[in-house]
């Protein structure tokens, strides 16, 4: 009965009609930042937060958050139409997503997007309700060795991702991870590969990385053939997803939520892992999954579900622990101090109507984002039928823009154009690029984590095995390699049969 | 053609006039150029932007903050060094900026603080304190010297990284007890935070509002100020300088310009910055934020400097601390 005592302070909260306005504001303000490439969350929520300071706790962090869920949602937007991941987490909405855009779907595939993220959620919102203090504690029960494991698991998962040669995914992965390893290392503070340039000490930034290779990569692709581009995005059916869609979305979404919800509440790359690794299992379990990467709608609806799952989750080691799971969460943390609350478990019992009301306003701000997202569709989808020799000068500016927002720096922009070029590479040779993004992100952080393990172990490398959590995760990275490797390792031996018999 | 020669002259005398109104009492005719050089949500770019917000309202034109993050704040600071002295772009720099010199001195020096850039004066602080984790079991300053002297290198203290307020005091910590601890940084200070928390660490000299409702929530134990006073939110801790006289590492913020920044420029933004922090809305957003306003004189931010660069490679004498291991 707590329970519904304390939703009733939540919606108190949350529904008066000054936190609405500023939820409607924070998910409009998010869809926006989210629409537009490079512009992230951090940066937007970094440049408001002097706004909030004269404004009660509540409507402050109902609207920051709104700006954080909001971006999830718009991030997929451009991902679908022109492949341009305007997140780190919409890449894997673009593998599919562009493809369903590419035969006509565009209108399904953000609508399923759309409402795979509203379900997500919904659903995420009640996890928080009822498991917020049992699931913060998994946060803390996951120490280096555990991410490493983790991390394990997800580079192995993303062979999965691949279509097509194992050789090129593992090439791509290869060559992801040395990518990864240009900057400053954190353990030792000494810089690799960055040839005394400044501006690469800290690393090239995914946003960089995802925009060239994706985006620029296929204008560039396009441009060499233009006059087929036109005639596919000439047809466009239905805006909605069909009876026979919702038949194959449902289990997706569900599973990406779950998927997603766990990985949410894990700091550092947790929500990352969600969408890649949603989309892995869909790949694996889907009755469809010949059709990945060819405009499988379950891609779409599975990923969505998952980062949108995750950034809901994602605030309860905030809010009941005091910790930040990513960037997001340390400006919230930050928010609330200048508020003059100090986060942490006080949070739920002395400002019960800013905790509630925070999380129920997540609910009404998913919804705002589907009455908000769903009706603008219908326009988004008649904007690529613009023709292309209009529509890619203003992609390729916007992608300029807001790669230099990045840090005001146009050494970013040339770095962009040479991983368009690689981009358009990858795609004569047919490599398919999203395992290369996934190492990409992983790699640093898999070393960073196998090497603090080892600091605070002193060098015993056993810890993997006799930590719990740690060795269950590598067991089953154990089983994935095998699952994968086997039928090519079964077509070898009978080919060596054959060549004995013969 | 008279008409002419007497415009003409009316002109260079109103410049004259306007020259020298400028040499007196500079006042910008173009935004400020704020450079942050640290990504946006920081503390000291939300301290410097509410520094910004104030004096764009006082000083007649917009100060732009603008975030240039990168090598530690290396890029930043070179933006500014190239910048032209002329008041329009300015940047806030913190306690990596004294150190940088003895991090890096087995290689490239990067810069020399006090000749590649004019100082204009201290901002804000904020005061650290050394947290450990409840499950260590240690509740003294003297108890964790003890226990890292019987067992030398089982402790460790985290950081967010080389330079930063965290690893310098431990470094410093390191200097003047002796001990040996492990360095363990982390991606951002949140991390390190948390790794307290989870008893991953055995200590941190946090910045403090980072760790206050953690020490409250008894997910840390505070074992003395990193900073040289003790402060309102935590009465019964004091500070390590009670146990090892002269110790002091808070996390300190100043406003610094290119080299030879000429005095009129360097007295007027010191004299509006120094306003700002004394406004009393400003002076509580700060102390909402933990952090203290030091406005100060140029000359006793040189003199501050001065003192730093000379303290850090003292310590990088001792410990052998540096950039790159």
């Amino acid at each position: 009965m707590d329970l519904l005592g304390n939703l009733w302070i939540g919606l108190e909260t949350a529904l008066t009609p000054y936190n609405l306005l500023y939820c409607l504001v924070g998910v409009f303000f998010g869809t926006a930042v989210g629409v537009l490439p490079g512009l992230g969350p951090v940066a937007t929520i970094a440049m408001l937060l002097p706004i909030t300071f004269g404004l009660p706790p509540e409507s402050a962090l109902i609207m920051l958050a709104g700006i954080y869920y909001g971006a999830q949602y718009g991030g997929s937007t451009t991902a679908i139409l022109v492949n341009l991941p305007g997140e780190s987490s919409s890449v894997v909405t673009a593998l599919d997503g562009y493809q369903m855009a590419r035969q006509g779907n565009a209108g399904r595939a953000l609508a399923t997007a759309a409402i795979g993220s509203f379900i997500a959620g919904t659903l995420a919102t009640i996890v928080i309700i009822f498991f917020a203090p049992p699931l913060a504690s998994i946060a803390l029960k996951f120490g280096p060795a555990e991410y490493f494991s983790l991390m394990v698991l997800g580079l192995i998962g993303s062979i999965v991702l691949a279509r097509g040669s194992l050789l090129h995914a593992l090439a791509m992965i290869l060559l992801g991870l040395f990518l990864g390893l240009v900057g400053t290392d954190i353990t030792s503070g000494s810089e690799r590969y960055t040839f005394d340039l400044p501006k690469l000490a800290d690393g090239i930034d995914f946003v960089i990385v995802a925009m060239g290779i994706f985006g620029v990569g296929e204008i560039i692709a396009n441009l060499e053939n233009e006059s087929k581009r036109e005639l596919i995005t000439k047809r466009v059916t239905g805006l909605m997803p069909t009876r026979e869609d919702w038949r194959r979305i449902r289990w997706p979404i569900l599973r990406g939520t779950l998927l997603g919800s766990i990985l949410g509440i894990l700091p550092g790359g947790g929500a990352m892992l969600a969408s890649f690794g949603a989309y892995s299992l869909e790949k694996k379990v889907s009755p469809n999954s010949a059709e990945f990467g060819k405009g499988a709608i379950e891609g779409v609806a599975a990923p969505e579900a998952a980062n949108n799952a995750g950034a809901q989750t994602s605030f309860i080691p905030m809010l009941t622990l005091g910790i930040p799971s990513n960037p997001v969460m340390a400006l919230m943390i930050g928010a609330m101090i200048i508020q003059g609350i100090q986060p942490g478990p006080s949070v739920m019992t002395d400002q019960p109507s800013l905790f509630w009301g925070l999380i129920v306003s997540m609910w009404v701000g998913n919804l705002m984002l589907l009455a908000l997202n769903l009706p603008l569709i219908g326009l988004w989808v008649r904007m690529i039928s613009i023709p292309y020799h209009f529509l890619f000068p203003m992609i390729v500016a916007f992608c300029s823009i807001g790669v230099f927002s990045l840090s005001n720096s146009t050494f970013d922009v040339y770095l962009m154009a040479i991983f368009g070029l690689l981009g358009y590479v990858f795609r004569k040779i047919d490599a398919e690029p999203a395992p290369l993004l996934l190492a990409f992100v992983l790699g640093p952080m898999m070393e960073e984590f196998l090497r603090r393990t080892l600091l605070l172990s002193r060098g015993d490398t056993t810890v993997f095995f006799t930590r719990p959590i740690s060795a269950i995760m590598l067991g089953v990275a154990v089983i994935l390699l095998i699952i994968v490797l086997l039928p090519s390792i079964r077509k070898k031996r009978e080919e060596a049969f054959e060549e004995e018999a013969g | 053609m008279f008409k002419m020669l007497h415009s003409a002259l009316a002109a260079a005398a109103l410049l004259a006039l306007t020259g020298g109104a400028q040499a007196a009492d500079w006042k910008p005719e173009k935004p400020i150029k704020l450079i942050i050089p640290f990504g946006p949500g920081g503390a000291t770019d939300i301290v410097s932007r509410i520094l910004a917000a104030k004096v764009t309202e006082t000083i007649g034109q917009p100060v732009v903050v603008e975030n240039r993050a990168g090598g530690g704040g290396l890029i930043g600071l070179s933006a500014v060094r190239e910048a032209r002295p002329d008041g329009y772009t300015v940047l806030v720099t913190t306690i990596g900026f004294g150190a940088n010199p003895a991090l890096y001195r087995h290689k490239k020096i990067p810069y020399d603080p006090l000749k590649d850039f004019t100082l204009i004066t201290r901002t804000a602080e904020i005061p650290t304190v050394l947290v450990v984790p409840p499950s260590l079991g240690i509740n003294t300053l003297q108890e964790f010297i003890d226990r890292a002297k019987a067992k030398p290198g089982t402790l460790s203290l985290g950081s967010a990284g080389y330079g930063t307020v965290n690893h310098l005091a431990g470094e410093l910590f390191k200097a003047e007890t002796g001990i040996q601890t492990i360095h363990v940084p982390y991606r951002s200070g949140g991390l390190s935070t948390t790794a307290v928390v989870s008893g991953e660490i055995s200590g941190l000299f946090a910045t403090t509002p980072s760790a206050l409702g953690h020490i409250k929530n008894k997910a840390m134990v505070p074992l003395a100020m990193g900073s040289a006073k003790k402060i309102d939110t935590l009465p019964d801790v004091e500070p390590t300088a009670k146990l090892i006289p002269g110790f002091d590492v808070p996390d300190w913020q100043g406003l610094i310009g290119p080299a030879a920044l000429p005095k009129n420029i360097v007295d007027a933004l010191n004299a509006q910055f120094g306003a700002a922090l004394k406004d009393p809305e400003v002076v509580k957003r700060l102390s909402d934020l933990g952090a203290i306003p030091t406005p100060s004189t140029p000359e006793e931010f040189v003199a501050f400097v001065t003192s730093e660069v000379k303290k850090w490679n003292s310590v990088a004498d001792r410990t052998g601390m540096k950039a790159e291991n």
